[in-house]
């Protein structure tokens, strides 16, 4: 690399990290820090949840996914990661906004128990610090190959950036970390269009790539260039897909870091709009980003480790500065996940563990600082990754964990969201779907002879919303047979329900005897209530063109015709 | 007599863009291979750094509210 793009990419990254210290400081208030006072605009809300989803991690990995798998993997960024955000915000946050609480887990314990809480937190915590460690190991991968840096100086730059994403978060807290996100987002849009334009041109178009395709392998056009293209033995296109749908929906449901900025807007409207802005963004991002997969094996067929495919093109076909240009917008990348990870799994350790068991009746300002030191620490958790990121792709070992243990976690939010399940059901779900899980992973990695429909990565993703549903539901009904149903005063305000209920932050925190008198409890009586529309609305409610619903219906519709007709 | 918030976002996100810009544009001295796209980013860069520009003019034509 020159030295004008090394300027680049310090100009874009400084640039962003100044601003984030220069112009957010917290004032201590822990409603501040983790919520931005619930003052956030849809536009930014959404160009944050599409910069925290993608990280530099998934430009390398998503790259080398595709140059195995194809464009199947646009079903995930297209409609999986948009169904999930629409269910996140046009269900499952409403509660939780209208309730006041600040996490996810936190709203599971009112639902599900203590036990499901702290669950949610580990599940939580193992699946962002192992995205981490695919951010660190595709930087050093990038800066090793593109700006040939030797592996030390490499990791050294590495946890520089990390350093200094911790940095503008502990300073300004989430709302540092969303509004530098959004402009992080547009740098990540720029370099992911640079790099697939110039390469798109250069492979001669569809039609060049799907020659030089079947000149390596007459198979590869159809298996790479078609969404229904990829299915390992035993496994049917249809399963992959479905697998790849509820991955993304998976991880926009169950992340405390995803459901923080969509807690921290201004209305219930804002959060709503937001899904679709993120959806778009991540829709014409990542067609780029996948489409890079089958153009990268066009020119380099014989890579072993897959997730070279993408530096290997920026080094070999951008000239000085557009290198530049990329590899800024692929550290914004990281950056914008980093500062994501930090605040999102703070507020889970603060709120779900540290208030909530070791130390509950201190003063606010106390909380703010302990979130803020926890920051650092969290972030270097994702160096434990790093030595497992080998020859199967930093994807395929996500894929693979993503499975066994974040869907079950999935199913049981969803379960308590829109059932009316017992109490005591949330536990067995989880303790079904992860038992399962892992003895998939076990049978799979010791070759115990289990057959493919209860090993396969894919299978767990179908099974791990089956198996715990149907134990969750079972056990509801002996409950039920024994005791009767989960009376109203048990699911109030925690369940869906369309109409706004009366206020339900004092409700809530006064639920929980365990809570009385505890900053927790503090918190989430003086939240201040936020209203369902940031402007006036008459009786028939908005106009067609703002309402949320209508437009997500739109996209869905228009995802599913694209990818189900055109590409399969 | 400090700056508005406002203010310097608008002046800061104005050098950001042009500087960018100016990077990018310079980076033809290195090669010239795909200089109109260079270019035309730079070109972008550089028009949006100036409505950023504009809006901080306006601003420092306005009185400060009372």
């Amino acid at each position: 690399m020159t030295l004008i793009d090394w300027l680049l990419i310090l100009v874009v990254n400084g640039g962003i990290v100044l601003y984030g210290l220069l112009i957010f400081r917290g004032r201590g208030e822990s409603f501040d820090w983790y919520l931005a006072a619930k003052s956030i605009p849809w536009w930014v809300i959404g160009l944050s949840a599409f910069g925290t989803a993608i990280d530099s991690g998934d430009y390398v990995g998503i790259v080398g996914g595709s140059y195995k798998l194809g464009l199947a993997q646009l079903s995930q960024w297209w409609l999986g990661i948009a169904v999930g955000w629409f269910v996140l915000s046009f269900f499952v946050i409403v509660p939780m906004y209208r309730t006041g609480v600040f996490t996810n887990a936190e709203w599971l314990e009112f639902r599900f128990g203590p036990t499901a809480r702290v669950l949610a937190v580990l599940i939580n915590i193992q699946s962002r610090t192992n995205v981490l460690g695919n951010i660190y190991f595709s930087m050093y991968l990038v800066l090793s190959i593109v700006a040939g840096i030797s592996g030390v100086w490499s990791w050294i730059m590495v946890l520089a950036t990390a350093t200094t994403a911790s940095l503008y978060i502990i300073r300004g807290g989430l709302k540092a970390g969303v509004f530098t996100d959004a402009l992080q987002s547009t740098a990540m849009i720029v370099a992911s269009f640079v790099l697939w334009g110039v390469v798109w041109v250069k492979t001669g178009g569809w039609d060049g790539l799907t020659d030089k395709l079947a000149g390596i392998d007459p198979k590869l056009p159809d298996q790479l260039l078609r969404v229904g293209g990829y299915s390992p033995d035993g496994v049917s296109p249809l399963v992959v897909v479905l697998g790849f749908i509820i991955v993304l929906t998976t991880y926009a449901v169950i992340n405390q870091y995803e459901a923080i900025r969509f807690l921290g807007a201004r209305s219930e409207w804002d959060f709503k709009m937001a899904a679709l802005v993120a959806s778009l963004a991540t829709a014409i991002c990542l067609w780029f980003n996948v489409s890079l997969g089958p153009l990268a094996r066009a020119h380099f067929p014989d890579l072993e480790i897959v997730d070279q495919a993408y530096p290997l093109m920026v080094k070999t076909y951008l000239p000085p500065g557009l290198v530049g240009l990329t590899v800024a917008g692929l550290v914004a990348a990281a950056y914008s996940t980093f500062d994501s990870i930090g605040i999102g799994i703070s507020t889970l350790f603060v709120r779900d563990i540290y208030a909530r068991f070791i130390v509950r009746y201190r003063e606010d300002a106390h909380y703010t600082r302990v979130g803020q030191i926890a920051v650092p620490f969290i972030i270097a958790l994702g160096f434990i990754y790093v030595p497992f990121l080998g020859s199967k792709g930093m994807l395929m070992f996500y894929l693979r964990l993503a499975g066994a243990i974040a869907v079950p976690l999935m199913t049981v939010i969803l379960m308590g969201v829109f059932t009316r399940v017992h109490r005591a059901t949330g536990l067995v779900g989880l303790v079904v779907g992860l038992t399962y899980g892992m003895s998939a992973i076990l049978a799979e990695s010791y070759e115990w002879g289990l057959p493919v429909w209860y090993t396969h990565t894919w299978w767990t993703y179908l099974w791990n919303i089956v198996l715990p549903a149907t134990a969750m539901v079972l056990v509801s009904v002996l409950i039920t047979l024994r005791r009767g149903r989960a009376t109203e005063a048990e699911l109030e305000g925690l369940t869906y329900t369309r109409q706004s209920l009366s206020d339900q932050r004092r409700h809530l925190g006064d639920r929980l005897k365990v809570l009385q008198g505890t900053w927790l409890q503090r918190t989430l009586t003086d939240v201040q209530a936020r209203p369902e529309f940031p402007f006036s609305v008459g009786q028939g409610g908005p106009p067609w063109f703002k309402r949320p619903g209508i437009w997500a219906v739109l996209y869905l519709c228009l995802a599913a015709f694209l990818l189900f007709v055109v590409l399969w | 007599m400090a700056m508005p918030p406002k203010q310097f976002e608008n002046l800061y996100t104005a050098i950001l863009l042009w500087l960018t810009a100016l990077l990018l544009a310079l980076a033809n001295l290195y090669s010239l291979e795909l200089w109109w796209v260079k270019i035309g980013l730079a070109l972008l860069l550089g028009g949006m750094g100036l409505v950023f520009a504009v809006r901080y003019r306006q601003g420092r034509q306005q009185p400060p509210a009372s």
